[in-house]
């Protein structure tokens, strides 16, 4: 056994260096799951000549083509804002992936209150995307940033009282916690609550990356594409197409993390237990994936006002009688 | 990118630019008419354009590396075909598609229509037919894989006005 | 029923507390394990139905620079230059000859809009559909296809399609009338893929007689029915071959419009006078042309009744069915058409295209085969295979009159059904036979339903028909 001892610095690099390959790995792998995912769904085959067997290397195409695609700046932007966009939107997703526990100790930085951490980080990219439309100088890249902003706002509260129903269930807003906390039967306990508080977390997971029926910022037969449509090249590859195919990974783990046990098996049984829990959590999250990309084909658009009202009348009014029932289940409850 | 105009690219990198472009071709659709339907059919489930690498989801021309211009090029559209054309980022390529857009078609000497779009934009591959089969429409796009394959990346740069690189006889059965 | 469809939607607007998502949800999942149905271009290629307007294809021998086509272009796309030339007489003392040469034939396919008014106007044949539509190119001048390309995609062309159950082979000769067979072989176009009936048909088949009067020629062969009022029937009878062929172009050309919708019967009426004998004829006599000619299984009750004992001589065919294990397999001969062509030197493409011609031709080849293997087992003749030669032999010249007044029974009778055959029974034995055959299954259905119609009319109304029927060679 060799002893490797790491300064703090050295560690910080490494652990920097892991995340900066796994997640652009992780959107291309997601990207192309997404291609071929649509694809069978609507009968068709997705991607087949790019690389060969069945155009496994689409997505990396895809990356090096945008990466030196002419870079164009429209001449009335605002140029500084413009070119920071993209980063102010990337960079928080990348940083969800610091406090997901992917196994008990496979754990970038476990931080005390990883929960408020995810959901803090989670909002700065709307930001971003509130730069980019502004700095745009199109008038459908600022619809599509207001838009994008209000929805935010409006589903952010779901995200947070159903995640804080959570905290309260587990006592604690470390996430090894709560996945400590959980036990078997993940998402239907507390009966009834914990399947609600799940639904209402990926209604507004969905919402807040803007994914269809919910991608009203976006809106193509709208806004073109909404904040991004003044983007080229590699701006537009990291603003909106990796940082899209990555957030939608990060949710899916932190979905994983608070509703289905994280790294714990799926069954409490015990030959289960000799699989390590890197490759349950990995299951899991292709489930979650898979099911965040079946509801976004299965639905249309909803409209703006649709949208709002849905959230406002509906989600978070539910919301708040879940945090109830869920302290009173905690207060009263077995 | 001024700096690949000016070096001349190692084999490898030059290959991988290429077969990047040649398989992601995010394609703005232009529908003009009747053309649009053969294309929207090639899109669509029977023949899946985006086997190709041909995505066609862009909406906006600064995503987009293909345009197909499908149907009657009427002169009020062109003006708007040619502001689409120079809001997409080089290298770009245009596939022109069916008789109307190649030459006017059978407006030919009707007085609103444009006598083919090459007049308005650089057209690199012409898919004749009227309108042509979806399966047209995807040889057309072999065949700029083809040409795009052998192209010279630094050439392509500079812009549209540089020869065509010769490209062998095309033939009656297409094909890769 | 309405009210279903008002109670339907009122379920459906009715608050399903999100069920119909998942329903919604549940159908994608199960198209996510359902086979695809994408057809995967280049490397698999759509049967393109034969008439597909591909590309149109110059038969160059075939022009003879009338201009036709690209007059009549709504594009003005086709583009043709020539120049006359002299030839010189053929005799001493003759006067010498010009002639038209093609210099330029170029279609613009940029320009085209593949309304095939130029295919479907040359008089002589020389354009035809091909179904390849592989022709995009970088550069729009190459889309303008001179000659040299357009003769290219001759070798695309399919052979005609096969000719349907019961027409004519054209250039077919006439034994009854030699004369108007040669006529009709001169306007029946070669290529037609609907036969035109042989002018004997009209000619000698014309049955002069006032009120009604008919004749059943069969496969140009012109079986004359005899012309019945005593007091004209020598005259009529006799009346030679050359006489009765002058109408014929003129009537093979009706003959042929009305054939075109081509059920087994097709039938002119034109309106002849002939004056053959003198006096003779009537005002107003009416010839009617009843082309019965090579109708499914032969129609009229007479050769139903020879066929199903055939003469020596019928019963060998004039094109000789060949046997299934003699013929070329369709890949063989594609791979063989390949070879050859590839080492004659051909592009690829040209190779390509030819050897895929080939291995149209020996499919067809194969199901024709197929189509007349249970012939030679059946007693009932089957016409695809080998039509014209299993018919009697009609008499020539003379007929004897017949004293009886042949019913107008211009329906194509029951395939070979013998009289007063049940019409189930028909519809049984005749599906037996469409499959043996090797039709599809809704054709042999279909046929059969024709059959059992046919039969239930025929015993209804033809009784003493098919007596006389069965005489009829004999009389």
């Amino acid at each position: 056994m060799i002893e490797i001892t790491l300064t703090d610095w050295q560690i910080l690099l490494v652990k920097l260096l892991i995340i900066l390959i796994v997640v652009p790995v992780g959107a291309l792998v997601g990207g192309y799951v997404l291609h071929k995912e649509m694809a069978h769904m609507q009968h068709r085959l997705g991607p087949m000549y790019a690389g060969g067997w069945h155009g496994w290397a689409q997505t990396l195409a895809d990356g090096i083509k945008f990466a030196y695609k002419e870079d164009i700046i429209p001449a009335s932007a605002d140029k500084r804002v413009f070119s920071l966009a993209p980063a102010v939107i990337f960079v928080p997703v990348l940083l969800l992936y610091l406090v997901i526990p992917i196994d008990q100790n496979l754990i970038v930085e476990d931080l005390d209150v990883g929960l408020f951490f995810l959901l803090a980080i989670g909002s700065v990219g709307s930001i971003g995307v509130l730069m980019a439309g502004w700095s745009s100088a199109n008038k459908y890249a600022l619809i599509g940033a207001l838009r994008s902003a209000g929805q935010l706002i409006a589903y952010e509260l779901p995200i947070v009282l159903s995640a804080a129903a959570i905290a309260m269930l587990a006592g604690t807003l470390s996430l090894v916690g709560i996945v400590e906390a959980q036990d078997w039967p993940y998402i239907v306990w507390p009966p009834g609550i914990g399947l609600a508080l799940f639904l209402l977390f990926l209604a507004g997971a969905m919402a807040e990356m803007a994914l269809p029926p919910f991608d009203m910022p976006v809106a193509e037969s709208e806004l073109i594409t909404g904040p991004f449509t003044e983007y080229t090249g590699m701006r537009f590859i990291f603003g909106f197409f990796f940082a899209e195919t990555a957030h939608m990974i990060a949710f899916a783990a932190i979905g994983t993390t608070l509703f289905l046990g994280g790294y714990k098996p799926i069954v409490p049984w015990e030959p289960l237990e000799v699989i390590p829990g890197v490759l349950w959590f990995f299951v899991k999250t292709s489930f979650m994936v898979f099911l965040l990309l079946w509801v976004r084909f299965s639905f249309p658009r909803l409209r703006e006002d649709q949208l709002q009202k849905f959230a406002w009348k509906a989600l978070i009014p539910l919301s708040l009688v879940l945090i109830l029932a869920t302290g009173a289940w905690i207060l009263y409850g077995p | 990118m001024a700096v690949i105009e000016k070096v001349k690219l190692p084999k490898p990198v030059s290959w991988a630019l290429n077969w990047s472009r040649q398989y992601s071709l995010w394609m703005l659709q232009f529908g003009l008419a009747c053309c649009a339907i053969e294309m929207g059919a090639a899109i669509a489930t029977k023949f899946d354009v985006i086997r190709f690498g041909v995505i066609p989801f862009p909406a906006s021309p600064r995503q987009a590396d293909l345009m197909v211009v499908a149907g009657t090029v009427t002169d009020k559209m062109a003006a708007p075909i040619r502001r689409v054309y120079d809001q997409m980022p080089e290298p770009k390529y245009v596939i022109s598609m069916g008789a109307c857009a190649n030459c006017g078609g059978p407006y030919w000497d009707s007085y609103s229509v444009t006598k083919g779009v090459d007049q308005i934009v650089p057209v690199d591959v012409y898919v004749p037919g009227c309108p042509p089969r979806p399966e047209a429409l995807l040889q057309g796009i072999i065949r700029l894989q083809q040409k795009i394959a052998t192209e010279d990346v630094s050439t392509r740069w500079a812009g549209h006005d540089t020869e065509i690189p010769h490209i062998p006889e095309p033939g009656l059965a297409g094909g890769v | 029923m309405a009210l279903d469809v008002d109670q339907r939607l009122e379920r459906a607007r009715r608050p399903g507390f999100g069920i119909g998502l998942l329903k919604g949800m549940r159908v994608l999942l199960k198209h996510l394990f359902k086979r695809n149905s994408v057809i995967q271009y280049p490397d698999v290629k759509q049967d393109l139905s034969p008439r597909t307007r591909g590309v149109i294809a110059l038969k160059e021998e075939n022009c003879t620079v009338c201009m036709l086509c690209a007059r009549e272009c709504p594009d003005w796309c086709i583009y043709i230059d020539s120049h006359k030339e002299t030839l010189p007489p053929k005799r001493e003392g003759g006067r010498p000859r010009k002639r038209n040469v093609l210099d330029r034939f170029a279609i613009d396919y940029a320009l085209c809009m593949y309304c095939g008014i130029c295919v479907e106007v040359c008089p002589y044949d020389a354009l035809f559909w091909s179904r390849e539509f592989e022709y995009a190119e970088y550069d729009i001048r190459q889309l303008t296809h001179e000659k040299e390309k357009l003769s290219d995609w001759m070798a695309t062309v399919l052979p005609p399609t096969e000719l349907e159950e019961g027409a004519d082979i054209p250039g077919q000769p006439s034994k009854a009338a030699p004369a108007a067979a040669a006529a009709t072989q001169t306007a029946t176009p070669t290529a037609a893929a609907t036969a035109a009936t042989p002018a004997s048909v009209t000619s000698s088949a014309t049955e002069a007689r006032p009120g009604q009067a008919q004749t059943a020629p069969r496969e140009g062969t012109a079986a004359t029915e005899a012309a019945r009022p005593a007091a004209s029937a020598p005259d009529a009878a006799t009346t030679p071959a050359p006489e009765t062929a002058k109408p014929a172009p003129g009537l093979a050309e009706e003959v042929k419009d009305q054939q075109m919708d081509s059920t087994a019967e097709a039938r002119a009426e034109p309106e002849v006078k002939r004056d053959a004998g003198g006096a003779v004829e009537a005002e107003g006599s009416q010839a009617e042309v009843e082309d019965k000619a090579e109708a499914e299984t032969p129609s009229t009750p007479e050769s139903t009744a020879v066929t199903q004992t055939p003469p020596p001589a019928a019963a060998a065919p004039s094109r000789p069915a060949p046997r299934i294990e003699d013929l070329e397999q369709p890949e063989d001969a594609y791979a063989r058409v390949l070879d050859e062509q590839s080492k004659a030197g051909s592009s690829p493409q040209v190779a390509e295209a030819r050897a895929k011609v080939a291995r149209v031709k020996a499919e067809r080849a194969m199901t024709q085969a197929r189509a007349a293997a249970p012939q030679e087992v059946a007693p009932t003749p089957e016409p695809s295979g080998a039509p014209g030669a299993a018919e009697p032999e009609p008499e020539q010249g003379p007929v004897a009159p017949t004293p009886e007044e042949k019913p107008d029974s211009s329906a194509p009778q029951a395939e070979a059904s013998s009289p007063g055959e049940d019409p189930e029974a028909v519809f049984e034995r005749v599906l037996e036979e469409e499959r043996a055959k090797g039709s599809s299954d809704a054709v042999a259905t279909a046929r059969a339903k024709a059959a059992r119609m046919r039969a239930g009319r025929g015993a209804g109304s033809a009784g003493p028909q098919e007596q006389e029927g069965t005489k009829g060679p004999n009389d």
